[in-house]
């Protein structure tokens, strides 16, 4: 090895760029999370917010424009059903079966990446050869054959969606271990005695921790689109039970008389994705500003 | 004289080609190609068959026992599940699928027949995803305006929030039924193309930018891009020579991978346009549980997928004098 | 040569051919100055050398004259006078055209500095004058006189290569080429040899010298090595925290240092004459024997290839000594030392360590359990700590993975007493290694290499990424703890001062073999071997070190 240039005793913070702050950066990070804390409880207490049941038909009171504040706040669709409480119960297997799948992808997704870098070069060939053919099949293709052959329903539908999400999680967690792994502070640690299992729990796993959980709120993002594009294809959550992607579909042909129907669900989806990004975005800001000075 | 310097746009001082790929490279990444469209459609293939008996899912519930059990012995499920296979596989060499069941003909033609509409269709949207990416993840990382650098690529990454589908609702209710100038369904006129081009193009194009963003924020960090500068040539000079060229590589690996979203969300996209491309025909034959349909449009999906990525991975290496010689 | 530049300033620069004038120059950015009043002048044909630790502002000083500043940094005050033009108040394209036509740089690291994507001969086109670029046949036979003149055998091949198939001493041959393809005035070359081998930088650093002579070229010569400037440099300037703290003839400024930092950072340096390091009279037991040791490793991609990075080696470090293992890039050093230490385990031959022979094909757990007693320093204080542990966090380790249960009983004290040892403050337990400087990093590594108690430390570069005064005390450091606490040591290092601070004996390594082994007074006062005395010879301040006074020993310069 040849020598080094005499690194700087201190970094030079003068040259460091400014950290990315902003009135406007904090008003929507606020935003953002009141705009997802209010969604999240108003489906979870969907029975407790609305007057009707989601299946309760009023049929002469059917196609009726929203009101905003009054009886119908956002309208009635075909069968007089009341659009505010059927998108609200919507939300609920919208939101718990993205949630679970987020959940399960990420914790996949980071526990094969570490078995990948900390496992052998048997391991990191093979889970990767997975990961690339994973990636081959266009995961709603695979979605759809599974669901249209195998049945739809809730299990189906999580195992579906955690397949489809963890490839994205494994690839970048595995790039990162990987490069933390061959850092000298591991080898480091191995002669202290450290064996695989304390170098996994005292060195890679807090340093991946933070991108898990970036990686979880994008996970939660996709699968949530993933979810509502299978229920639009008519593959999700099946009628009666309403579901934020099938109401879109079944919206859609009254369109031109009707709008409220289909895009009132679509956009408590489009408002809860761009919440949530919103949100994964600073936590990876301010998870960059704690680890100042890593080397990683 | 090699494909990087050419696309630097530097002068050829040196005669001579070099090919850019070792043979052994090549072979490598044929034999890899060749391993993942098995491996895939093996995976389709036990997908399928998940529950044992596909006839279960093409027969009402309500049939009688003699229908599942013909559909059974016509479609040949009843034979051992290793027998399927060797059959799937030899089908698939060969290209002789059986019949469609409800067009009653060879799928491959059928898929054959659409695959020019999506092929269309991808590319158009690819390409605009390409070039608003490109713009938008230039301008980011070398723009003097705060605000420009901030902008495009928060505007794009906003865009990529919606869901595809719900995009193309949006997108019908605005611009083919508040103001009728565009058509939503099928692909009878030239301009039916430009919504749904619209849909893949707002859904790719910020993956692009962000990763030439980065890729261009490093590259302007590097060394040699100073000893360019030391060179006293004019900054565009440096800028394109130097550091876009440079920057390339992991553009183009995000292009193959946003191919495949390409090739899935046209599913989505096609279906609720309506256009005629393999996607729809594919949620079509689902939704009649079309076996035969949906095993061809899987393998040629598949198949287009991993030749896409080839010739991405060949393209990256052969930009990098290091790469292709692996 | 003056600061401030007197009356009838044309008359003078013309007569005595100076090239560049600076005078008070300020550099900063809009929040802070980073070059506070730097003046000099320089002439044709002769070179300026400006040194100084990592902060001083040396590299901004020479950037900020070359009009290649980074975004954020500029030229606040003062004048850059070049060839009579002054040029600080230009703007974009003036300025560039001055940094075309007057300027050659040179940085460090040159396979780094080359596009890797485009081959030497394209960069160099870039390079050349306006008129023959356009002509192609023409700049084909100016880019191969240059190669030529600048000593690349067969430069036609050499055009079509790729930065990574060439070496490194080579690449920067092809830099310097270049550099002066357009026959600049000035030429800067800031830590232009620091990433090279010893022998490499000396050819490198003739090549300079011979292009300044040639082309009557002005050079400055940025470093934070005073022996190149020593060797190199006509006149110098010493800076410190963006001031100059004194310049003037190198002979003078390096002899008889007038400020004290100058005499500070001086003192610093490792020196090849300094005073050896005690030595015990008897004759101690070997604490690790070495026997026939190959460590080969096969080459990614080519089945059958195999490069042999350590080719039959013998070592013994007995009790008490501390062994200097001394070689270039590619000797084979850092691979032997990381097989003593248990690190790599892939090699054939036999070791020992405390009398108990070593097996390769036991789990590496297995072998640490072994050689608990021997322990590893690195190279580079930055990564080899985890940035999210706290300094006692990081001491403890060892400590709770490895500790006997007296030791992990006592952990809390056992920190405090060896943060105590290597001299660092005890405030500093809670610090995360990006709230401490280098030293305290290194320091920190120390610490917790000797947590367990060893009795061996194998050092690996231990100083070579560190400001030259942090050095020193680096250096005094670790003799003082082999003094107390009776260690014996492996020092590996291409820094022949190092070793002579550090080491009693020495083996020399070249391409995977000991060419010498012996006592340092032997090695460094007598060596045998035609590669040792090679190394000696390319060490740069050999001139400075025979006229200083305190020199004892007598290097000859062929």
């Amino acid at each position: 090895m040849t020598a080094l240039l005499p690194m700087a005793q201190t970094p030079a913070p003068e040259l460091a760029p400014a950290p990315r702050r902003g009135a406007l950066r904090e008003v929507g990070t606020v935003l953002a999370a009141v705009v997802l804390i209010a969604i999240v409880v108003s489906v979870v207490l969907a029975g407790v917010i609305g007057p009707h049941g989601y299946d309760e038909q009023d049929v002469i009171n059917s196609y009726a424009h929203p009101t905003w504040f009054g009886h119908h706040p956002l309208g009635t669709d075909n069968l007089g059903r009341d659009v505010l409480v059927r998108t609200l119960y919507g939300g609920r297997p919208a939101l718990a079966i993205s949630a679970v799948a987020a959940v399960l992808a990420t914790a996949l997704g980071l526990g094969l990446s570490l078995l990948a870098v900390l496992g052998g070069r048997f391991w990191d060939a093979f889970l990767g050869r997975i990961a690339d053919i994973q990636l081959a099949i266009p995961t709603i293709l695979l979605a759809l054959v599974v669901l249209a052959f195998a049945g739809s329903g809730t299990k189906p539908l999580i195992v579906v969606l955690t397949v489809g999400a963890w490839v994205l999680t494994f690839r970048i967690l595995r790039s990162h271990a990987g490069r933390i792994a061959a850092l000298p502070y591991i080898e480091a640690a191995r002669l202290s005695g450290a064996g695989p299992g304390s170098v996994l729990w005292r060195h890679v796993l807090p340093a991946c921790a933070p991108l898990a959980a970036v990686g979880l709120t994008l996970n939660f993002s996709s699968t949530l689109v993933l979810e509502s594009s299978l229920g639009y294809l008519g593959l999700g959550v099946q009628p009666p039970k309403p579901d934020w992607g099938q109401m879109v579909a079944t919206g859609q042909a009254q369109l031109a008389g009707a709008w409220w129907i289909s895009l009132i669900p679509g956009a408590f989806i489009v408002l809860t994705v761009v919440a949530v990004q919103i949100l994964g975005d600073r936590i990876a800001d301010r998870l960059t500003l704690i680890t100042d000075g890593d080397v990683a | 004289m090699t494909i990087a310097s050419v696309a630097a746009g530097a002068p050829r001082l040196t005669r001579g080609f070099r090919w850019p790929w070792s043979r052994r490279y090549l072979v490598s990444r044929l034999l890899n190609a060749v391993l993942t469209v098995w491996a895939v459609l093996t995976i389709v293939f036990f997908a399928l068959h998940l529950t044992g008996n596909p006839a279960v899912v093409l027969v009402a519930p309500d049939a009688p026992k003699e229908t599942l059990a013909q559909i059974t012995n016509l479609m040949g499920f009843d034979k051992p599940i290793l027998e399927q296979y060797g059959i799937f596989l030899r089908q698939i060499v060969t290209g002789h699928y059986p019949d469609s069941i409800r067009y009653g003909e060879s799928p491959l033609h059928l898929v054959a027949h659409r695959l020019p509409a999506t092929l269309e269709l991808g590319a158009v949207g690819l390409c605009g995803a390409i070039i608003l990416g490109s713009l938008a993840g230039y301008v980011a990382a070398t723009s003097g305006h705060r605000r420009l650098r901030r902008i495009p690529v928060s505007v794009l990454t906003s865009f990529e929030a919606i869901p595809s589908f719900f995009l193309s609702v949006v997108l019908i209710a605005l611009f083919a039924i508040t103001w009728p100038i565009l058509p939503f369904a099928g692909n009878d006129s030239p301009d039916s193309i430009v919504l749904p081009a619209l849909v893949i193009t707002c859904s790719l194009a910020a993956p692009i930018s962000r990763v030439f963003r980065t890729s261009l924020q490093e590259t302007l960090d590097a060394d040699h891009v100073r000893l360019a500068q030391a060179k006293g040539i004019s900054p565009r000079a440096v800028m394109f020579r130097h550091v876009v060229v440079n920057s390339l590589a992991p553009v183009i690996n995000v292009i193959g991978v946003q191919a495949g979203v390409v090739l899935g969300g046209a599913v989505v996209t096609e279906t609720v346009f309506s256009w005629p491309g393999v996607g729809q025909l594919t949620t079509a034959a689902i939704g009649n549980r079309d076996y035969p349909i949906v095993l061809a449009s899987v393998t040629v999906l598949a198949i287009g997928f991993v030749v896409i990525n080839l010739v991405v991975d060949l393209v990256a290496a052969g930009l990098d004098p290091r790469g292709g010689q692996r | 040569m003056t600061a401030v530049i007197p009356v009838d300033p044309k008359a003078r620069r013309a007569a005595a051919g100076i090239v560049l004038e600076v005078n008070d120059l300020h550099v900063g950015t809009s929040r802070k100055e980073l070059v506070h009043g730097v003046s000099f002048a320089l002439e044709a044909g002769k070179s300026v050398g400006i040194v100084g630790e990592s902060g001083s502002g040396k590299t901004m000083t020479a950037m900020a004259v070359a009009g290649l500043l980074p975004a954020g940094v500029r030229a606040t005050g003062g004048s850059i006078c070049v060839d009579g033009r002054e040029a600080i108040d230009r703007d974009g394209r003036l300025r560039r055209q001055l940094l075309r036509d007057d300027f050659g740089v040179v940085f460090q690291n040159p396979t780094v500095s080359l596009n890797p994507r485009l081959t030497i001969g394209d960069q160099l086109h870039e390079a050349l004058a306006d008129d023959v670029r356009r002509d192609r046949r023409a700049s084909a036979r100016r880019a191969v006189e240059l190669l030529d003149h600048v000593g690349i055998a067969r430069p036609q091949e050499r055009l079509r290569a790729y930065p990574h198939e060439l070496s490194g001493g080579l690449n920067q041959r092809a830099v310097i080429a270049i550099a002066i393809a357009r026959s600049p005035r000035i030429l800067i070359a800031d830590e232009a040899t620091t990433a090279l081998d010893v022998s490499v930088q000396r050819q490198v650093l003739d090549l300079i010298d011979r292009l300044r002579r040639e082309l009557q070229l002005g050079v400055i010569i940025v470093s934070h090595d005073i022996g190149v400037i020593a060797d190199r440099a006509d006149d110098v300037l010493v800076m410190q925290n963006g001031e100059t703290v004194e310049q003037g003839p190198t002979t003078r400024v390096l002899h008889q240092p007038a400020e004290a930092y100058t005499q500070s950072l001086l003192a610093a340096v490792p020196r090849i004459d300094g005073p050896l390091p005690r030595r015990s009279a008897t004759v101690a037991p070997p604490v690790i024997e070495a026997s026939k040791i190959v460590r080969e490793f096969h080459v990614p991609g080519h089945r059958s290839r195999k490069n042999v990075a350590v080719d039959g080696v013998d070592l013994t470090l007995r009790e008490g000594e501390a062994l200097g293992i001394v070689g270039e890039s590619g000797s084979g050093k850092t691979t032997l030392a990381r097989i003593l230490v248990g690190l790599d385990r892939g090699y054939t031959g036999d070791l020992t360590a405390f009398g108990q022979p070593v097996r390769a094909a036991h789990s590496m757990a297995r072998v640490r359990r072994q050689l608990r007693d021997i322990q590893y320093v690195f190279q580079d204080p930055y990564s080899s700590l985890d940035p999210r542990q706290t300094v006692a966090e990081i001491i403890a380790e060892p400590i709770e993975l490895s500790g006997t249960r007296a030791q992990k009983a006592r952990k809390k004290a056992l920190v405090s007493e060896l943060m105590e040892d290597v001299r660092l403050p005890q405030e500093f337990a809670t610090r995360k290694p990006h709230q401490l400087s280098g030293g305290q990093r290194q320091r920190t590594v120390i610490a917790r290499a000797l947590a367990l108690d060893p009795k061996v430390l194998v050092a690996d570069e231990p100083v070579s990424a560190l400001d030259l005064s942090v050095q020193k005390r680096i250096l005094d450091l670790l003799d003082a703890l082999r003094e107390e606490r009776n260690l014996s040591y492996v020092v590996i290092s291409h820094d022949l001062g190092v070793i002579r601070r550090l080491c009693t004996d020495v083996v020399v390594m070249r391409d995977g073999v000991v060419v010498e082994r012996g006592t340092t007074e032997s090695i460094f006062s007598d060596p045998h071997d035609p590669y040792t005395r090679l190394l000696l010879e390319a060490i740069p301040g050999a001139t400075w070190l025979d006229a200083s006074p305190t020199s004892t020993l007598k290097v000859s310069n062929s």
